[in-house]
């Protein structure tokens, strides 16, 4: 049953746009201790850049490290927003309306801040010109469109700019609403993103047909983007442990998991943070749980036949790279104890805090299961990426294990920082809850008698 | 002859559409009055006729457009540097793939917001916007010759608007 009252539509725009037309005590301090931190990851990123790679623990044979695995982790909550705003829009679900914005500006955020990494990685990153694009006519350098390096930026910056302009669509009609309320060069600004918005039946019809329509192209680039990410490690012939052939799924399933717990922990923090206890209200929070129960248990099942898959073929390397992963062994650092840790936090711990209805409403035991999935998927990633590179190969003379330096630990923390400072300034200036979408959620509602009780319906149109 | 914008402010839907029906009985033809809401009320409801659009014609153009040039990258790039690796083809059709699927997909999404941009007719410079729409309040604007505006602003009041005004 949906809960909550409805609330008059004056109500809904002072409280939706409080967080633009006023400025929290807490704001700004916040903003500037979190631009400090992207401040001091920045020149760390400097030093890096002009000392080279070898102040971080990257080595000969682990090249793939902290960056990677960070690239990876945004690329898989970036999956959040297309997750929740396009499937469930399709689907027509009530309780996405508060999450679908957050969800989306969190995918553009989280890919951008993504694509910084590879950069940054590269050690040289001006050279990356020569290896996407645009084509270095003058030279005859043409890059090698048969690697998956270049399909993977291709595909993000195609996830990126789809989701831009869903996000644009989408936002046109809160820009109207607060064109109307603002004045001097805010209302020019917004005047112009409103495109000359009136509200009339037509421009909401084709609103809503442009957001379908969006949403449906929207999913096979967001099935394929990390589909790609995952042959980025597939297609490295040399390493062992990447070509499972559930890798793609595999990699899909476990940024949703990420992903829509990201934007949990997102809306419980907004909830709090502006006082919208009654946009996102237990209900929405209690269906996201309970979505993340089925989500985590899909990706669990691809953890288990990635490793099985492994093991199967018997194959010298391959042992190998799993002895590492789950043995104690000679090796500096104990994977086998983080590979039980990661499981542990990622799938079992989380997953019994959401089976009660009661823990799935409370919102403190939800913030520390998303949390707890999203530190676990890091340390995924990570436990997928560096032991493979670690392992003692054939024919290989020197190896190397992986320890990862300040430089590295500053800039993966900063990339957090980062996000969190884009998506306040974000909240400062647009509505990160859809003003409309909640107000069209109103106006569709009713109470109905069943028998002996009173039951709140929402109409919908097919 | 000089026109007249004059915006009726309901509270009620139905009244709203009421009003419609009213002008529309008067003689005021429907291209010349329109609902303004702050949320998208189910089509039909205000009595307002079915909207035709062509808007999917534009996702399958993009399609289209974005397959030819990502085959025409796809293609071109490596015969015009053919490297040898690992005994695998020039011309690989699994890569090609990758790419034509992600550029049809980014020319479907682009043709699609120009589509919409376009079908919404953006008129920046003078929209017809109240504050008080963006409250819940529904518009209805007409647009009228100066000898039919008192007749229109009777029309909007008896049925039951809450504020006339002229613009």
């Amino acid at each position: 049953m949906q809960e909550g009252k409805v609330l008059p539509a004056a109500q809904i725009n002072r409280d939706l746009l409080r967080s633009i037309l006023e400025t929290p005590r807490w704001f700004w301090p916040v903003v500037s201790l979190l631009g400090a931190i992207v401040l001091a990851a920045s020149i760390t990123v400097g030093i890096m850049i002009n000392t080279g790679l070898g102040i971080t623990g990257l080595n000969y044979k682990v090249v793939w490290g902290f960056f990677i695995t960070n690239f990876v982790f945004w690329i898989g909550i970036s999956h959040a927003g297309v997750m929740l705003s396009a499937i469930l829009r399709l689907a027509k679900a009530e309780w996405r309306r508060p999450a679908t914005r957050a969800a989306e500006v969190l995918t553009i955020f989280s890919l951008m801040t993504a694509m910084i990494m590879p950069i940054i990685h590269t050690g040289r990153p001006w050279r990356i010109l020569y290896w996407a694009f645009p084509y270095d006519f003058a030279r005859g350098i043409w890059p090698n469109i048969r690697t998956p390096l270049v399909w993977d930026p291709s595909a993000i910056l195609t996830y990126l700019t789809s989701s831009t302009l869903f996000v644009i669509i989408a936002l046109v009609p809160d820009f109207a609403v607060l064109r109307d309320r603002t004045t001097g060069w805010p209302k020019l600004v917004y005047t112009l993103l409103a495109m000359g918005w009136e509200g009339n039946p037509r421009q909401w019809k084709l609103q809503i047909i442009a957001g379908v329509l969006l949403s449906a192209l929207i999913l096979p680039v967001f099935v394929s983007v990390h589909s790609i990410v995952s042959w980025d490690f597939g297609m490295a012939v040399a390493i062992k442990s990447w070509h499972s052939t559930v890798f793609a799924p595999y990699f899909v399933v476990g940024a949703v998991h990420s992903g829509v717990s990201a934007v949990v922990f997102a809306m419980i923090l907004l909830r709090w943070a502006y006082g919208w206890q009654d946009y996102i209200r237990h209900e929405h929070i209690d269906a996201l749980g309970r979505l993340l129960i089925v989500v985590a248990t899909g990706w669990f099942y691809f953890l288990v036949m990635e490793i099985i898959f492994g093991i199967y073929g018997l194959e010298g390397d391959e042992l190998a790279v799993r002895a590492l992963q789950f043995l104690p062994g000679d090796y500096g650092v104990a994977y086998n104890v983080w590979m039980i840790v990661f499981v542990g936090i990622t799938y079992f711990l989380p997953v019994i805090l959401w089976l009660p209805k009661a823990w799935r409403r409370n919102l403190w035991i939800m913030s520390a299961a998303c949390i707890s999935v999203n530190v676990g998927m890091w340390l995924e990633r990570y436990l997928l990426f560096v032991p493979g590179q670690a392992n003692k190969q054939f024919q290989t003379f020197t190896w190397n294990d992986y320890l990862p330096q300040w430089p590295e630990a500053l800039i993966v923390g900063a990339t957090f920082a980062f996000v969190s400072m884009l998506m306040l300034l974000f909240s400062r200036v647009f509505p990160l809850v859809p003003l409309y979408d909640i107000k069209e959620g109103d106006i569709l509602r009713t109470e109905m008698q069943v028998g002996r009780r009173t039951l709140t319906a929402t109409f919908r149109e097919d | 002859m000089a026109t007249q914008a004059i915006l009726g402010l309901f509270d009620d839907a139905s009244a709203a559409a009421d009003a419609g029906d009213a002008l529309k009985s008067a003689g005021i033809p429907e291209s010349d009055y329109n609902f303004l809401t702050d949320v998208p009320y189910p089509e039909g409801a205000l009595g307002e006729g079915m909207e035709r659009h062509r808007l999917y014609v534009w996702p399958l153009l993009g399609g289209l457009i974005g397959l030819i040039v990502s085959l025409v990258i796809g293609g071109i790039t490596p015969m015009a540097v053919p490297m040898t690796i690992a005994e695998k083809p020039i011309l690989a059709m699994p890569p090609l793939a990758v790419i034509c699927y992600t550029g049809a997909l980014l020319g479907a999404i682009l043709f699609t917001v120009v589509g919409v941009i376009m079908a919404i007719r953006p008129n920046v410079r003078n929209p017809m916007s109240d504050d008080r729409i963006s409250q819940g309040l529904i518009g209805l604007l007409v647009n009228a010759g100066a000898d039919q505006s008192p007749r229109v602003t009777a029309i909007l009041n008896e049925a039951g608007a809450v504020d006339v005004t002229a613009r």
